[in-house]
């Protein structure tokens, strides 16, 4: 009986933690997912039947 | 900034494979490309093939036109002239008062030229232009049609 009423309270206590976990993710910006390689970019771009947006840039 | 921009994420998320190159790193690379400034950002085909390139920084309201415009410019290019006309149609109609509007509408001319080899297409289309867009220099250069 003291195991499960540990294990509820655990839960009552994690549940909220992860709660937070969710919302923060849900609440994150979108985001481009860049490939960094060209090579790769070329074999998704003919997977996916789309054309490559290649960025060339500088770190700031 | 351009790129957290949501719309500019779902657009380029929706419509292409996104590639970044350090410049300062993958010098063969850019030099392959001919990229000697920064932002440079091309549009190629699932071969690597560039057909379109634009430099500089533009906003999220300028960047999607444009990108759009590219994706318009690869089809007419590979005489894909419904594609063409489709990509180019919509850069002017949903994105009228952007500054490459004038330039799509040029080109959706040529493409409804070349998908039929219809004059008057063509002809209505440089109309369109001359009386929409009157101060650009696409309208210039259309300023010899009546």
């Amino acid at each position: 009986m003291r195991r499960y009423v540990l294990s509820f309270l655990a839960a009552l206590a994690i549940i909220p933690v992860a709660g937070i976990g969710i919302a923060d993710n849900k609440g994150a910006p979108p985001a481009i997912v860049w490939e960094k390689i060209l090579e790769d970019a070329i074999a998704g771009s003919k997977v996916a039947g789309k054309p490559v947006l290649l960025d060339f840039f500088i770190p700031t | 900034m351009t790129y957290p921009d949501a719309a500019v994420v779902d657009y380029i998320t929706k419509n292409f494979i996104p590639l970044q190159i350090n410049v300062q790193t993958s010098s063969e690379i850019a030099g392959k490309y001919r990229a000697f400034w920064t932002p440079t950002i091309l549009v190629l085909d699932t071969s690597g093939t560039e057909y379109y390139r634009l430099n500089g920084f533009l906003p999220p309201d300028e960047f999607i036109p444009q990108l759009e415009f590219g994706l318009g410019m690869m089809a007419l290019e590979k005489q894909d002239y419904k594609t063409a006309s489709a990509q180019l149609k919509s850069v002017v109609d949903k994105y009228t008062r952007s500054d490459i509007a004038p330039q799509a509408q040029y080109w959706l001319g040529v493409s409804e030229y070349k998908a039929a080899h219809n004059v008057e297409a063509l002809l209505n289309a440089w109309r369109k232009l001359k009386k929409d867009y009157p101060d650009s220099i696409w309208a210039k250069k259309v300023s010899f049609v009546k």
